[in-house]
């Protein structure tokens, strides 16, 4: 199977955010195999347009997220009907139909490039189905290091997916990049592999080394960033710790153990699906984490370059491994 | 003792005797503090750890008269002071629709 060429076959299950998914065309980026999990298959079928619509004429819906571009044009929608599901709007970057139990996609994308339609399945699509399906995401990027993961949580804008992207290429393995599916279990919690899709910045990547660079994986596509598929995990693992990164004045980088409940649940993901069961299930989950996993506030530099960060992150998690 | 600032009108309702928490109010321990979250209302209300610590024996117990002595053996406290923290802490809990009177039994 070649990256960027899709081709009709019998079907392929795989897995990401601990959903597994069965689909009619190749879906690069997922993880081979079963997820090792007891949730139900998701079923992915590749449509077109005009059946998306029809199958959502006559709904009676909410639009539960609407961002634009700079100038106005539409960058993403997301309604919500109670009995279609849930109906994603990308233009350039596909339409998809999510049944409101998560079981069942019709995705309605352009062939070529697949980075553009991986992009959306990857950071908005399996997330919604593995919340419906009962798992629990947070907006985090994690790496894994000698069999466990770890996770780090930053307000966009701070430079996460590049400090993900430095960690990878500095030894760790990728394991998810935006949304993080966690699981909490009587004694420990398990983090799901997310996409294997990386966005980074080509300045970033200019940082590093032959070597280095060869841990991302290929360059599959180019828009503002270079998008790479790195090699992954291949399952579920034990979350080892969680890192709330900031950035802020110019004292060297620091860590305190100093994290309060609302830093949980103001880093939940998917935050339009707000279903009673849903937000009882989020608290549970943060409540879970918090007793559960180490968490540490990392504070560095706003002039801290991301390689700086990742060093001192891999530095502690290789010291906790 | 309490963990939340304490609403002055709450304090002229006549309390129950025995309360219990509804269905819509879900509630969580941290580290350092316990999450209150109403689904109703979509709204979360911190406690601290005390405050925590009182909710989870309403949840148990109901009556706040046997609350407020296992408090009091708790923390080592003089029962009757534990019970006016324990009252006042109730007031605001109705307030905030977080407890309700629980229904004698039939």
């Amino acid at each position: 199977m070649t990256a960027g060429r899709l081709e009709r076959s019998a079907g392929w299950a795989e897995h990401a955010f601990g959903v597994q998914v069965e689909s009619d065309v190749p879906v690069p980026g997922l993880v081979g195999g079963a997820p090792r999990t007891p949730r139900p298959v998701t079923s992915l079928t590749r449509v077109g347009v005009r059946e998306i619509e029809r199958a959502w004429e006559g709904a009676s819906s909410t639009r539960v997220r609407d961002e634009r571009h700079p100038d106005r044009s539409l960058l993403m929608a997301i309604d919500e009907d109670p009995e279609r599901g849930y109906r994603i709007d990308t233009p350039g970057h596909g339409q998809w139909l999510v049944s409101p139990d998560g079981a069942r996609v019709l995705a309605a994308f352009e062939y070529e490039p697949v980075w553009r339609w991986q992009l959306v399945l990857f950071a908005q699509v399996l997330p919604l189905v593995a919340t419906l399906r009962g798992a629990e995401l947070l907006h985090a990027s994690a790496v894994a290091v000698d069999g466990s993961a770890y996770a780090f949580v930053a307000p966009s804008g701070t430079g996460k997916s590049s400090v993900s992207m430095h960690l990878v290429a500095q030894g760790a393995e990728f394991f998810a990049d935006d949304a993080l599916a966690v699981e909490i279990g009587s004694a420990r919690v398990t983090a799901h592999p997310g996409g294997r899709l990386v966005n980074a910045h080509a300045h970033e990547l200019a940082k590093l080394d032959e070597h280095a660079r060869a841990r991302l994986g290929p360059v599959i596509g180019t828009s503002t960033k270079l998008h790479l598929e790195p090699p992954s995990v291949r399952g579920p693992l034990p979350l080892a710790a969680l890192y709330f990164l900031e950035r802020r004045g110019h004292d060297p980088i620091a860590v305190n153990d100093d994290v309060d409940p609302t830093m949980f649940l103001a880093n939940t993901f998917v935050l339009h699906v707000r279903t009673p069961d849903r937000m009882a299930r989020q608290l549970s989950v943060c409540a879970g984490l918090a007793r559960t996993v180490p968490t540490r506030r990392v504070r560095a530099p706003t002039d801290a370059e991301a390689p700086e960060v990742a060093r001192f992150l891999l530095d502690r998690m290789e010291r906790l491994a | 003792m309490i963990g939340f600032v304490s609403d002055p009108h709450a304090a002229e309702a006549p309390l129950p005797s025995s309360v219990q928490v509804p269905q819509h109010v879900v509630y969580r321990h941290f580290a350092a503090e316990t999450v209150v979250l109403n689904l109703q209302t979509g709204k979360y209300h911190g406690l601290n750890r005390t405050a925590g610590r009182m909710l989870e024996l309403l949840d148990a117990e109901s009556a706040l008269d046997e609350t407020a002595t296992k408090l009091s053996n708790e923390y080592r406290r003089p029962r009757e002071q534990v019970l006016g923290d324990l009252e006042a802490f109730c007031r605001d809990l109705l307030a905030r629709k977080l407890i309700e009177p629980k229904p004698p039994r039939a």
